[in-house]
């Protein structure tokens, strides 16, 4: 009995772990406690830990005192609270990783490492206004409509759709919204541009058999749109890549790589659609996934610049042990949800897709009405 | 002389070593209930029955004593299950272990023909391969429904999965409680029934980061087995 008891203690003492515990607590009642919720969260949310170069085990040690210091009612410490967190997140390379402050004295602050980093860089530009130029290619009679139900800072949902030189079709939007606002009631909605492309991709007989789709600009948004818009371009079950989630609580417990797919409702029967896809260092997210679906098919071809790098899709945990989440009453974090490989297997997050022909296009262009990137994918359907 | 010994040597150590000894085929269910400090509160983590295959040896030691030890193919799964609306996702765990395993028994004879037994030791295992099969919703393979709402699909998925050594723990190891009754069938053999109750202390994977939930196994096997003389 006593040596079954001395064995029945030396388990236990091996079962014990040294290392802290790092409790996130749903009531967060100072910066020590602000610190451990977020760093735990991060800790088991984040999906890209093997592919990170940030040691968050050494950020907790290094920034876990640094918090300790700080006091909730003291407004510089708030304040200052917004450059320990940017800075424990400066190297994160997830697309998605964003931090919003509820707290009213730090409320403007936004923090969105990856972006930060790519504004330091010189290939970096901002947004820029295509449709100027591209009307300039586009056959009268072409469709444009803005929805400012669906803006993002401030910039309506814009879809154009037109005939270029009465054989290849084009089509762009600046974000993934369509299905929303074709559905709505508004009448703003942008269900003519929509109806008009989807009038001229009929799945039935060929009108048209070469399609340009400009997502450059283009930012992402609702995953329902990738079969709203896409499945008209492909006949049958076509793979475009595999996603994977994380189940488990620890850093690497994925499930396994499942092969996604689109259920084309093109007919079989027709000549196929040669597709070119236009995106730049700011078509990221859905974008970025709708340029794996429409490379998917060897004979479609992808020019512009290097896309974002923002593979995943965002969403809380109410799936997967992944994504978004909130620490009480002080901030909310996005973080993407789920790890997206293309059909070649590579993993992109960080690092964006490389277009097929990477042609680039200056502010100065554009305002002479000149799209070298456009004019580079006409050529290439001729 | 010399030869003489050598025989005298071999004979007495085959008398020890195998006289009275037995074998075992066994077969049975494994119950294995994962331990994690860390879930999600919208999973259950649930335990998960698999087949179990052993042969194990028996050497009496005194009278009412044997030491019994064995080798067995000892699958420990678990699986992690949605809750309320999100009840259709699942994801099975399961872990292969090839399993060595080493026990004291004590045996109360009740007749002729029955005999209890009831021990305890150690095991260790060797983890040979592991499995993720499941459903999960497959938020890209959305179905265009034609109305504002559309549906996701949901994926079945079946994958081998390839073992890290630098994350997962190959080796297990813990203590076997165990309780078993044989009923003797005819002059060589005995059918025996067992349960053993396996409590892992090593972690299923290695110590890689801080925060890191644990993940340990508690499996209760029961077998139905044959078990028979192997030497006089």
């Amino acid at each position: 009995m006593r040596l079954f008891l001395i064995i029945f203690v030396l388990v236990l003492a091996l079962s014990c772990k040294k290392e802290p515990e790092i409790i996130a607590r749903s009531n967060n009642e100072d910066f020590s406690e602000i610190f451990n919720s977020f760093w735990s969260k991060v800790n088991q949310y984040y999906v890209f830990w093997d592919i990170e170069k940030t040691k968050w085990d050494e950020i907790y040690y290094t920034y876990s005192p640094k918090f300790t210091q700080l006091n909730i009612n003291d407004a510089n410490d708030v304040k200052a609270s917004v450059a320990l967190f940017r800075e424990i997140s400066k190297e994160l390379i997830d697309g998605h990783f964003l931090i919003q402050f509820n707290n009213n004295l730090i409320k403007d602050s936004i923090i969105n490492p990856v972006q930060i980093k790519k504004r330091l860089t010189s290939q970096f530009y901002t947004q820029r206004d295509y449709l100027f130029a591209d009307t300039n290619y586009l056959d009268n009679g072409f469709l444009h409509r803005a929805d400012n139900d669906f803006s993002i800072n401030g910039v309506p949902l814009l879809v154009t759709c037109g005939k270029i030189k009465d054989s290849i079709l084009y089509f762009s939007c600046n974000q993934f919204k369509l299905k929303k606002s074709y559905f709505s009631l508004s009448t703003k909605s942008i269900r003519s541009v929509v109806d008009f492309f989807f009038n001229n991709v009929n799945t039935s007989f060929t009108t048209f058999n070469k399609v340009i789709i400009d997502v450059r600009g283009n930012l992402g948004g609702d995953i329902l749109d990738l079969a709203f818009l896409f499945e008209r371009l492909f006949e049958g079950n076509q793979q475009y890549g595999s996603v994977q989630y994380k189940i488990g609580p620890n850093r690497f417990d994925f499930s396994s790589w499942l092969p996604v797919y689109i259920s084309g409702i093109r007919a079989k029967s027709l000549q196929p659609l040669k597709v070119v896809i236009l995106a730049d260092k700011n078509s990221a997210s859905l974008s970025e996934i709708a340029i794996q679906l429409v490379k998917s098919r060897k004979e479609n071809l992808f020019v512009g610049d290097t896309t974002y790098g923002a593979s995943g899709a965002t969403f809380d945990q109410q799936f997967f042990n992944s994504g978004s989440f909130v620490v009480s009453n002080f901030m909310s974090v996005e973080l993407s949800a789920t790890r997206f490989k293309s059909l070649q297997g590579h993993l992109f997050e960080g690092v964006g897709i490389v277009p097929d022909f990477n042609i680039t296009v200056s502010n100065q262009q554009l305002a002479l009405k000149k799209d070298l990137v456009l004019e580079k994918a006409i050529s290439l359907l001729k | 002389m010399r030869l003489f010994l050598i025989f005298t040597f071999f004979f007495f150590f085959y008398q020890i070593t195998f006289s009275q000894t037995t074998a075992e085929v066994n077969f049975g269910g494994s119950f294995n209930k994962n331990l994690q400090s860390i879930v999600n509160s919208n999973y259950n983590i649930e335990n998960a029955l698999s087949l179990n295959t052993s042969i194990q040896i028996n050497k009496p030691l005194l009278k009412e004593w044997l030491i019994n030890f064995g080798l067995g193919f000892v699958p420990k799964d678990y699986i992690y299950k949605g809750k309320g609306n999100y009840s259709v996702i699942e994801q099975r765990v399961s872990n292969s272990y090839i399993q060595f395993n080493l026990c004291g028994y004590r045996k109360i004879a009740i007749g002729k023909r029955i005999v209890f037994f009831i021990g305890a030791g150690g095991f260790t295992g060797y983890l040979i391969a592991r499995k993720q099969s499941g459903v999960l919703p497959n938020i890209y393979n959305v179905l265009n429904l034609n109305t504002p709402s559309n549906s996701v699909s949901l994926s079945n998925f079946s994958e081998n999965q390839v073992i890290d050594e630098k994350i997962d723990n190959r080796f297990e190891i813990g203590i076997r409680i165990s309780l078993g009754v044989s009923l003797k069938v005819n002059a060589r053999g005995r059918l025996k029934l067992s349960a053993n109750y396996d409590y892992s202390i090593t972690e299923q994977e290695k110590q890689y980061m801080l925060n890191q939930s644990t993940k340990l196994n508690r499996t209760l096997m029961t077998t139905i087995g044959y078990e028979f003389q192997l030497f006089k």
